[in-house]
C-alpha cells in the first residue's frame, strides 16, 4: 500500500503545494491599504504547517530507511525525454537522507524566526521559501544528472529574490554577486554534464557510474564540476560572494544559506566528483588540500578582524567548510565521515548562530561588535543559548562541532600529516575569534546599550533555540545517529578508489 | 493524404499537385486581395479591427491547409519544395503572425499604427516568408526574400509623424537593400561557377575549393546575417527596434528571422553540405561574435527595446551554435530554440504593450520601476520570462540553451560551448537588471496596466509554455524528432 506511493516525489512537491495554497489566500486590504491581519496569520500558519509536515515526512522516511541496504531506496523512475536519455529518477541513500532531514528541520525554524521580522510582502516571502525548500530537497534526492542540475540551479531564483527583496541596505549588490558568481560556476558543470551525456548516452546516474572515463577526460570533467561546487562550498578563493550575501540576506536567508546551500557543494563532491572521477580526484588532492588549508587559516584571521558579527560568522563558515573539503579528499572512512558530519553539524550551528544574531539585531538594529555588549546581564537566557552555539562552533568536546573536526583530523593525518597539523592548529584560531565574539557580546560593555529596550528571548524564540541546542549536544554525544547512515555510501565511494 | 487524393480524383487538372503543395501561400495571397476589396467597400470606420480579425482568420485557415495537406514534394519545375522541415517552419511562422495580429488588435491606435494597410502588408509579407522556406532555387529564394522584406520596410514607416520611426524605416530599408544586393551578387557568382540556380543541381555538383563559389557563399551568408541581425552585421537592429512601434518590433524580431533561418538551415544542411567545412568556420565566427556583441552590448542599454535587440542578437548567436554543430541534434536544437524563444518574446512584448506610463508606452528600463508594487502578477510573469531568457532551469529558456550546447559538444565544439555558456552568464546580468528595477526599486508615478483580452491571453500562454516546458518536453520531443532534413 503505502510502500507503493511515490513518497519521495510527494515530499519534493509538498512545499510547492503549500506555496500554491498560500497563493490562494486572498490579499484583502483594509482602508489603509494594508493586508488584513487575518490573512497574514493564515499565510504564516499555512507555511509553518507545510514545512512541519515536510519535516515529519522526512522523519518518517528516515525511520523506514534501511541503512544496511546498498541500493538506493524509495526509488522512483519515470521516462522523461527518451530521445535524449533523460529520466526522472529520484531516490535516497545514506548520504542524501541526513541533508534532507537537515533541510526540512531548518525551514520551519526559518519561517518561525521571520514571523515578526518580515514586515512587507510576507506572502511572497513564504512562497519563495517553500519553493526553495522543494528545490533543495529535489536536488538532494535527484539521481539523474540533468534533474540534479535543474534543481541545483533553480535554487538560485528564490534565493536571489530573498536576498534582493528582503535583504539589507546593500542587498542589490549582494544578490547580483551571489547570483552571477554561482551561475558562472555552475554553467561549467553544465558543459561537463552535457559531455557526460554525449559520451555515455544516458544521464541516469546509476548507469553513468558504471562508465569508466579515461584519465584525461576525468581531469577536465572534474574541473567542470569542481568550479560549481567550489563556489557553492565556498572554497578559497571563490568565497567572496559569501560574506556579502550573508550580511545582506534576512536572518532566515542567512540560516538557509549557511545551513543548506553551502552543503550543496560538499554533497556534490561526494555524489559526483569522487565516484565519477576517482583518478582525477586523486590527482587534484594536493591542490584541494592547499586551497582548504589556506581557507582555514586565512579566513580565521579575516574573521578575527571583522566588526560586523554576521560577517564574522560568514568567514568562520568558510573556515569550517575548509575542514569539509579536506575530509572529503582524504579518501578514507574517517575523513568522509568527518566531512559529512561536519556539514550536518555546521548546518545546525551556523544556522543557530545566525538565528542568535537575528535575535539581537531585532532588538538593537546593529551588528557592530563594538556597539553590542553586556547581554549576560540584560539577556541572561539568551547568553546561555549563545554560549552553547559558540562552543559548538569552537568544537568543544561534547558538542557536534568536535566530532566532525576530530574525524577530519584523524582522516587527514593518515594521508598527509602536514595538513592535519595546519588545520589542527587553526582550531585554536577558531577558538580565538569565536571566544572574542562571545566575550564582547555577553560580557563587554556596549557604548549605547541604554538606547535600546532590551528584553530577553520570548516564548517563540525560546522554542526555536531549544531544539538547536538539543541537537548540537545530542549529536556531540551520540554521533552514530548520523554516522550510521553514512557507512554504506562511504564504503561504496571508497570502493571506487581501490 | 486522404483529402489530397480525393481532391486529385475529382479535379483532374494538370499541375494540381503543385497548386496543392503551395495552397497556404496561394490562399493567403488571394484572400489578401479579396480582403483589400472588402475593406474598401464594406468596412468603413471599423476598417482596422475588421481587417485584423479577417487576417487572423486567414492565417488560421492557412495553418489548417499546411497541416491537412502534409504531403511533401517538389513543384513548379523544381522551383518549389515542401518538406517536413519547411512545414515546421511554415507553422511556426504562421503562429508568430497570429501573435502579431493579436498584439496589434487593440493596441494599434495607442501605438499610432491604426491603418488597415498594416494588416495587408503583414499578410503579404507572410506569403513571402512561406514561399521563402519552401524555395528550391535561388530564383525563388531571392524573390521570396524581397516579397518578405518590402512590406516590412513600409510597415516600419507606418507611424508617419514620428521621427524615430522614419529613421528606423530608412535604416532598415537601406541596410536591407544593401544586404539583398550582397545576396544577389553571391547568387550570380554561384550561378557563374556552377551553371545552375536550382538547389538540387548545386548540391549535386562537387564544390570543393572553388574560389568563386566560396566567395559567393560568403556574400550570401553576409546578406543573410544582415537579415537575421547576427553580429558583425547587427548594427541596424537596436535602432530599428527602438524606433518602430512595439507590435512591429515584435514582428521584425520573430517571423522574418525564423523564415530566413529556415532557408539558411536548408542551404547549409542540404545545398552546400559538400563544402560544409568552409561554411562552418564562417558561421562559427558569426555565432561567437553575436554572443559577444549581444551580451556585452546590452549591459549599458537604458532603452528597453534596445536591450531586447541586443538580447536577440545574443540569442541568434546561440541559435547559430546549433547550425555550427551540423548534425541532426543541432537541427532539432534550433527548432526547439525557435519555439521557446518565440513564446518568450511574445510574453515580453505583450507585457511591454500592456503597460503605459503618463499615457505613453513605456520605453526605458527605469519605467518599469515599482512594477511589482503596482501589478504583482504582470511583474512575476516578466520575472519568469527574464529568468527564462537567461536560461535558468527549470524554465523553458534553459532547455533551449541546453539542447543547443548539447549539439555543439556532441559534434566536438568544446571551446564554442564553453564560451557560449560564459556569455550566457554575462547576459544573465542584464536580465537581472530588469528584475531588479521591477522588484527592488520603487517609483512615485504608478504604471497603468491596460491589457485587453488578447494580450492577457498571450501573456498567459507564454507563461504556461515557459513554466511548464519541462512537462511539455516529451510532447515536443515526439513532434520534432520526426522532422528530418
Amino acid at each position: 500500500m503505502i510502500e507503493d506511493w511515490p513518497i519521495l516525489s510527494i515530499l519534493i512537491f509538498l512545499p510547492i503545494f503549500g506555496a500554491f495554497l498560500i497563493l490562494l489566500i486572498p490579499n484583502k486590504l483594509n482602508q489603509d491599504g494594508e493586508i488584513l491581519k487575518n490573512s497574514i496569520t493564515n499565510i504564516k500558519l499555512v507555511s509553518l504547517w507545510t514545512s512541519i509536515m515536510t519535516f515529519l515526512m522526512t522523519l518518517l522516511l528516515s525511520l523506514k530507511f534501511n541503512y544496511t541496504e546498498k541500493q538506493y531506496q524509495f526509488l522512483e523512475f519515470y521516462e522523461w525525454v527518451p530521445s535524449l536519455g533523460i529520466v526522472y529518477r529520484v531516490g535516497l541513500d545514506g548520504l542524501s537522507l541526513p541533508f534532507i532531514v537537515l533541510t526540512a528541520f531548518l525551514v520551519p525554524i526559518c519561517i518561525l524566526c521571520s514571523w515578526n521580522t518580515i514586515q512587507h510582502k510576507i506572502k511572497e516571502f513564504m512562497i519563495s521559501f517553500l519553493i526553495l525548500e522543494a528545490f533543495i530537497i529535489g536536488m538532494f534526492s535527484a539521481l539523474d544528472i540533468v534533474v540534479f542540475y535543474i534543481f541545483f540551479e533553480a535554487v538560485l531564483i528564490p534565493m536571489f529574490l530573498i536576498i534582493g527583496i528582503w535583504g539589507g541596505v546593500e542587498r542589490i549588490y549582494a544578490s547580483f554577486k551571489f547570483f552571477l558568481y554561482t551561475l558562472l560556476g555552475s554553467v561549467l558543470m553544465l558543459i561537463a554534464i552535457i559531455y557526460i551525456i554525449a559520451t555515455t548516452g544516458t544521464s541516469d546516474l546509476i548507469q553513468v557510474l558504471d562508465y569508466d572515463f579515461s584519465k584525461t577526460e576525468q581531469l577536465f570533467l572534474f574541473l567542470g564540476f569542481f568550479f560549481s561546487f567550489a563556489v557553492k562550498v565556498p572554497m578559497w578563493p571563490f568565497h567572496t560572494w559569501l560574506p556579502d550575501a550573508h550580511v545582506q540576506a534576512p536572518t532566515a536567508g542567512s540560516i538557509i544559506l549557511a545551513g543548506i546551500l553551502l552543503k550543496m557543494g560538499g554533497y556534490g563532491f561526494l555524489r559526483f566528483s569522487l565516484p565519477l572521477f576517482p583518478d582525477a580526484s586523486l590527482f587534484y588532492q594536493p591542490y584541494i588540500f592547499f586551497l582548504s588549508c589556506v581557507a582555514i587559516v586565512y579566513t580565521s584571521f579575516v574573521a578575527f578582524a571583522q566588526q560586523d558579527i554576521k560577517k564574522l560568522i560568514a568567514y568562520s563558515s568558510v573556515a569550517h567548510m575548509g575542514f569539509v573539503t579536506i575530509g572529503i579528499f582524504c579518501f578514507n572512512t574517517q575523513g568522509l565521515d568527518g566531512a559529512v558530519f561536519q556539514m550536518v553539524s555546521h548546518g545546525i550551528i551556523s544556522g543557530a548562530l545566525f538565528l542568535a544574531i537575528g535575535v539581537i539585531y531585532e532588538r538593537t538594529h546593529t551588528r557592530d561588535i563594538n556597539k553590542l555588549g553586556d547581554f549576560a546581564t540584560t539577556m541572561p537566557k539568551y547568553s546561555v543559548f549563545l554560549m552553547f552555539f559558540t562552543l559548538g562552533s569552537v568544537g568543544l568536546p561534547g558538542t557536534s562541532g568536535f566530532i566532525g573536526e576530530v574525524l577530519v583530523l584523524i582522516g587527514s593525518w593518515k594521508v598527509n600529516p602536514l595538513v592535519a597539523i595546519i588545520s589542527g592548529l587553526s582550531l585554536i584560531l577558531g577558538a580565538i575569534y569565536m571566544l572574542r565574539f562571545y566575550r564582547k557580546i555577553s560580557f563587554g560593555l556596549s557604548e549605547n546599550q541604554d538606547k535600546y529596550e532590551i528584553h530577553d528571548v520570548n516564548m517563540r524564540e525560546f522554542m526555536i533555540l531549544i531544539p538547536l541546542v538539543i541537537f548540537i549536544i545530542l549529536f556531540g554525544i551520540f554521533p552514530n545517529i548520523v554516522l550510521n547512515f553514512l557507512k554504506v555510501p562511504h564504503f561504496l565511494i571508497l570502493e571506487t578508489f581501490k | 493524404m486522404f483529402i489530397q487524393n480525393t481532391i486529385k480524383n475529382y479535379l483532374q487538372i494538370p499541375g494540381i499537385d503543385g497548386l496543392l503543395l503551395a495552397s497556404p501561400e496561394i490562399f493567403i495571397f488571394c484572400s489578401t486581395l479579396i480582403l483589400m476589396i472588402l475593406d474598401i467597400f464594406f468596412f468603413k470606420e471599423k476598417s482596422f479591427k475588421n481587417t485584423n480579425k479577417f487576417g487572423i482568420f486567414i492565417i488560421i485557415i492557412a495553418i489548417f491547409l499546411a497541416l491537412l495537406l502534409p504531403s511533401t514534394g517538389v513543384a513548379f519545375n523544381g522551383l518549389y519544395l515542401v518538406s517536413e522541415l519547411s512545414i515546421f517552419f511554415k507553422l511556426i511562422i504562421l503562429f508568430s503572425i497570429i501573435f502579431v495580429f493579436l498584439l496589434s488588435h487593440n493596441k494599434a491606435d495607442f501605438e499610432g499604427i491604426k491603418f488597415s494597410e498594416f494588416n495587408y502588408l503583414l499578410l503579404l509579407s507572410t506569403c513571402g516568408m512561406l514561399i521563402l522556406v519552401s524555395s528550391n532555387s535561388f530564383l525563388t529564394f531571392f524573390l521570396a526574400l524581397e516579397l518578405q522584406a518590402l512590406p516590412i520596410y513600409v510597415m516600419c514607416a507606418l507611424k508617419k509623424n514620428d521621427i524615430k520611426s522614419a529613421e528606423a524605416s530608412l535604416k532598415y530599408f537601406l541596410l536591407g537593400a544593401l544586404s539583398s544586393g550582397f545576396i544577389l551578387f553571391g547568387i550570380s557568382l554561384i550561378y557563374g561557377f556552377v551553371g545552375s540556380i536550382s538547389f538540387e543541381q548545386v548540391s549535386n555538383i562537387s564544390l570543393k575549393d572553388d574560389m568563386g563559389i566560396n566567395f559567393g557563399l560568403i556574400l550570401i551568408l553576409a546578406g543573410v546575417a544582415f537579415k537575421i541581425s547576427s553580429a558583425p552585421f547587427h548594427m541596424w537592429a537596436p535602432d530599428v527596434y527602438e524606433g518602430t512601434p512595439s507590435p512591429i518590433t515584435f514582428f521584425i524580431a520573430t517571423a522574418p528571422k525564423i523564415s530566413i533561418l529556415g532557408i539558411l538551415i536548408y542551404l547549409i544542411y542540404k545545398v552546400f553540405s559538400g563544402i560544409h567545412g568552409n561554411l562552418s568556420d564562417l558561421i562559427l565566427v558569426l555565432s561567437l561574435s553575436s554572443m559577444l556583441v549581444g551580451s556585452i552590448g546590452a549591459i549599458i542599454q537604458k532603452n528597453l527595446k534596445r536591450l531586447i535587440a541586443y538580447s536577440s542578437i545574443a540569442h541568434m548567436g546561440f541559435i547559430l551554435v546549433g547550425m555550427v554543430a551540423f548534425s541532426e541534434k543541432g537541427l532539432h536544437a534550433i527548432m526547439y530554440y525557435l519555439i521557446i524563444y518565440l513564446f518568450l518574446l511574445t510574453g515580453v512584448f505583450a507585457i511591454i504593450l500592456s503597460l503605459q506610463k503618463d499615457n505613453k508606452p513605456i520605453e526605458l528600463i527605469s519605467d518599469l520601476k515599482g512594477l511589482y508594487n503596482d501589478h504583482p502578477f504582470i511583474s512575476i510573469c516578466l520575472l519568469i520570462f527574464m529568468f527564462s531568457l537567461a536560461g535558468i532551469p527549470p524554465l523553458s529558456g534553459f532547455f533551449g540553451k541546453w539542447l543547443v550546447f548539447f549539439s555543439a559538444i556532441d559534434s566536438g565544439f568544446y571551446i564554442l560551448a564553453i564560451l557560449g555558456v560564459l556569455f550566457s552568464v554575462v547576459s544573465a546580468f542584464y536580465y537581472l537588471k530588469i528584475i531588479r528595477v521591477m522588484f527592488f526599486e520603487n517609483s512615485d508615478t504608478p504604471l497603468i496596466l491596460d491589457g485587453n483580452r488578447e494580450i492577457r491571453f498571450l501573456i498567459n500562454l507564454s507563461l504556461f509554455i515557459s513554466v511548464l516546458f519541462f512537462a511539455l518536453f516529451p510532447i515536443f520531443d515526439y513532434m520534432i524528432l520526426n522532422t528530418k532534413i
